[in-house]
């Protein structure tokens, strides 16, 4: 498998795409892990994850074609995750969640400040890693995907279709109500 | 503890393999995402034009049935305006915006901007473009059609629109004599019913009918019945082709 660690997922997408079954391997072993891990954090009590990362891979090459190789290929597949995994939450709650976002109504200034990040990131993660079953998924999803995904805001917009200064807005938010949680929780930060 | 992952992935991948190479997960066609994108374009465009139509149809109608002079004639004007505005017509026309902007939001484009910028956003272009609609003779010649009982479908908008509404003390007519405070009319319906007769029109004392009008012109009066006369509270000449 080393001899593909050259090429772009871009490019085993396009493969696949004409045909390359295998390479659709090569693209499960490079985010097999990391959906587990997003899926883990964000539908969390669910011991049927492993079904839902299948479901994931499944649709996405189910969908492979509509895929357009000439944009990045993680935000395409972390919008497939983001949709299935809200269905899995669907499913076992009887919450009705993503009713309404009123953070997606008007415009928000938020820059996303990479020294800022830097700085936070170590910390955060482990708050994040700690445990996020208390709050919202919306909030839940937002931080594994910032923090634990190290994605940007450029590419948690397109996964989340909301504003990219929604983003900025929902992450404040949640890491606050976090930080509240474990305030309440008496847990040391 | 990795080896058990590595395995434990490895299984993982190969039941996903064994799906797609056993035919039981196959790949959608391009053609199936093409129709399915046009599907959804040509939608969004249709939605789109029937909002712009719609809007087009309210500033028309208005118009056209003379109830904007309704605004000119006081508050007692301004409330029977809001009765006779086409409020439904508005609603689905917004629902129509609220779906088009559904349809929207699933293209960068759309997810991109705030949903209240969108929405102000589509609200503008379409009352721009449905007012552009409305300048043209597009309606009108609707409403002709529809006048001379030569519109099968959607006659219904058009019909009765310059029509008087004794409901709601609109009336339409010719004026066929003057005489000091008061004139009479003949109803102008563009239709054959029972209100193509004649009316007496009273205006408030010391108001002199001659200086505004005179035999032969066309009068948009709002007003109330009373022992069969319009005692109005407003008229407005109309221009010959309204």
């Amino acid at each position: 498998m080393n001899s593909h660690t050259d090429i772009s997922d871009e490019e085993l997408a396009r493969l696949v795409q004409n045909g390359d079954k295998e390479k659709f391997g090569v693209l499960m072993e490079r985010y097999s892990t990391k959906l587990f891990r997003y899926g883990r954090k964000f539908i969390s009590g669910d011991d049927n994850i492993e079904d839902v990362v299948q479901d994931v891979f499944i649709k996405t090459y189910k969908n492979i074609k509509s895929f357009d190789t000439s944009q990045k290929f993680s935000p395409w597949i972390y919008r497939i995750a983001h949709n299935t995994y809200i269905n899995a939450i669907k499913k076992n709650s009887l919450n009705p969640m993503y009713l309404f976002d009123f953070d997606t109504l008007i415009s928000h200034t938020v820059v996303e400040d990479p020294i800022v990040r830097e700085r936070e990131q170590k910390e955060m993660k482990e708050i994040v890693d700690k445990g996020l079953s208390q709050i919202e998924p919306k909030y839940r999803e937002i931080l594994v995907l910032y923090y634990i995904e190290e994605l940007s805001y450029k590419e948690i917009s397109d996964i989340l279709h909301i504003p990219i200064g929604t983003v900025g807005v929902r992450i404040m938010r949640a890491k606050e109500i976090l930080k509240g949680k474990y305030k309440e929780m008496k847990i040391e930060i | 503890m990795e080896q058990e992952n590595n395995t434990q992935n490895n299984s993982f991948k190969q039941k996903i393999l064994e799906k797609i190479e056993t035919g039981e997960v196959k790949m959608r066609s391009k053609t199936f995402f093409f129709l399915r994108v046009s599907f959804l374009v040509v939608l969004a465009v249709m939605v789109f034009v029937l909002s712009v139509l719609l809007v087009s149809y309210i500033l028309f109608s208005l118009k056209a049935a003379g109830h904007l002079y309704l605004l000119g004639f006081g508050f007692r004007g301004f409330y029977e305006f809001l009765l006779v505005f086409p409020w439904f017509v508005l609603i689905i026309d917004i629902l129509l915006l609220v779906f088009f902007d559904w349809l929207v939001k699933r293209w960068k484009l759309g997810y991109h901007s705030p949903i209240i910028y969108l929405f102000s956003g589509s609200v503008v272009l379409i009352v721009l473009l449905g007012s552009i609609v409305d300048r043209t003779s597009f309606h009108q010649s609707m409403m002709y059609r529809a006048e001379n009982r030569n519109l099968p479908m959607m006659s219904s908008f058009y019909n009765g629109l310059r029509k008087s509404h004794r409901e709601y003390g609109i009336f339409r007519g010719f004026v066929t004599a003057i005489d000091m405070n008061t004139f009479t009319i003949k109803h102008s319906d563009y239709d054959i019913d029972s209100d193509d007769g004649l009316s007496r029109v009273v205006m408030p004392t010391n108001f002199d009918v001659r200086a505004i009008l005179q035999v032969g012109d066309q009068v948009f009066i709002a007003g109330d019945v009373v022992n069969g006369e319009i005692r109005a509270y407003g008229i407005r000449k109309l221009n010959p082709d309204e």
